[in-house]
């Protein structure tokens, strides 16, 4: 039982820098983002681990934060992201009722899409739809993916290749332009929500490992894919809510 | 294989930081990642865990036994529960944090790191230094710029008192 010696003597007293790197992000991360960056005039020590950081939440409390301050959300968001060290491998950008425009989101997303994201939520308000950049769609690293109120025109043969939850609320997908065919190959997705999103069924989702299907829309959605992939057989958990499947055949 | 024997309950001993003994059964520490495979891997009835205080492993092993009689029925008093749980002084918290992540406990380490975690929001720098006894390690320089950068950080509840 080798494992069992490592471990060092007991000490007397335990102070917070006593604890793994790993669990001090953790904390971080369940903290409010504006209270999280002050423990960087902490100590050196907690200077970098802020700006290490790996998940950033930037919720209702942080934009109603910055609505009392004199700089912009969208400006502070930069700031954080400039200074940050390290891959971001969690963002989200979190309030019902406030805005981004859409250059502050695509300089968002094709930041964090260059530092490794695996988990992008994207659920502001807004008056138009969020195009979503195409950077994003060659992102390897991304495994969960939640939307609200996008848009996004598939590029030709769009693929996430390791995308393993997908929910999207809200949204519309479009195929390529001049294209008849349009594909979204998801080879690793388990995962799949679909809330009140008009025009999803012009796309076949390709998603042979899907597990979990969620559908709440109040119109028929047809996915000829469903006659593509023997999906049924992997299924374990089907929602529809005021929808119906039709499989073309 | 230790699991290979059926029927009759098998009884585990943890041997806290401070030798004292603590017998239970084998089912409740599964939910420790790290001593899961110790019991899978190894025909082991006695583990040593030098680096766990007494005290924090009676803490944690009466969180093993409560979440094993956890049912959709007493979700309630479960809550109640969690939250007495982590209802101690920093100290034990942190202690009980750190042992927690070393037996790789999941669902409670979550737990511990947000009673961590509702410990530090809402303070100023200077009760969060007092309250976790961080030293600045800054030069006077470094820390005069830091607080014109940013002087919300200064800001907030300076009560400790909670602590």
């Amino acid at each position: 039982m080798s494992q069992c010696n490592v471990a060092s003597n007991v000490k007397k007293y335990t102070v917070i820098s006593d604890l793994p790197t790993n669990i001090l992000h953790k904390i971080l991360e369940l903290i409010p983002i504006q209270d999280a960056a002050k423990t960087s005039i902490l100590s050196k020590r907690w200077r970098k681990l802020w700006s290490t950081q790996p998940h950033l939440v930037f919720d209702r409390h942080f934009f109603q934060y910055v609505s009392t301050k004199d700089a912009s959300a969208a400006s502070i968001i930069h700031k954080i992201l400039v200074q940050h060290i390290g891959p971001v491998l969690g963002f989200h950008l979190i309030s019902k009722t406030d805005t981004l425009s859409q250059s502050d989101v695509n300089q968002c997303i094709i930041f964090v899409s260059n530092h490794g994201i695996q988990k992008l939520t994207l659920d502001m308000a807004n008056d138009e739809k969020y195009a979503l950049p195409y950077g994003l769609f060659t992102c390897a690293t991304l495994t969960h993916l939640k939307l609200s109120w996008c848009f996004f025109e598939l590029p030709e043969d769009s693929q996430f290749p390791n995308l393993v939850s997908l929910q999207l609320e809200h949204s519309e997908l479009d195929g390529h332009a001049g294209s008849d065919e349009n594909y979204l190959i998801l080879p690793m997705l388990e995962t799949l929500e679909l809330r009140f999103c008009v025009d999803v069924d012009c796309v076949d989702i390709v998603s042979p490992n899907l597990v979990n299907l969620s559908i709440i829309s109040s119109y028929t959605v047809t996915f000829e894919c469903f006659n593509v992939n023997p999906i049924f057989r992997r299924i374990k958990h089907l929602c529809l809510d005021g929808s119906s499947l039709k499989v073309r055949k | 294989m230790a699991s290979s024997t059926t029927g009759e309950k098998k009884i585990l001993t943890l041997k806290g930081g401070d030798n004292e003994e603590f017998i239970l059964e084998e089912s409740l520490v599964l939910q420790s990642e790290l001593l899961k495979n110790m019991v899978k891997e190894e025909r082991v009835s006695s583990i040593p865990l030098p680096s766990i205080k007494s005290k924090t492993l009676v803490k944690i092993i009466e969180y093993l036994k409560k979440h094993a009689e956890l049912t959709p029925s007493n979700k309630e008093e479960f809550k109640n529960f969690e939250k007495e749980f982590v209802n101690v002084v920093l100290e034990e918290l942190l202690d009980i944090t750190v042992a927690v992540n070393y037996l790789k406990i999941n669902g409670l380490l979550e737990f511990c790191c947000q009673a961590v975690a509702d410990r530090i929001k809402d303070k100023s720098v200077e009760a969060v230094r007092k309250i976790f006894r961080i030293e600045s390690d800054f030069t006077p320089e470094e820390e005069s710029e830091f607080r014109k950068e940013t002087p919300e950080a200064f800001e907030g509840d300076l009560d400790d008192t909670t602590n």
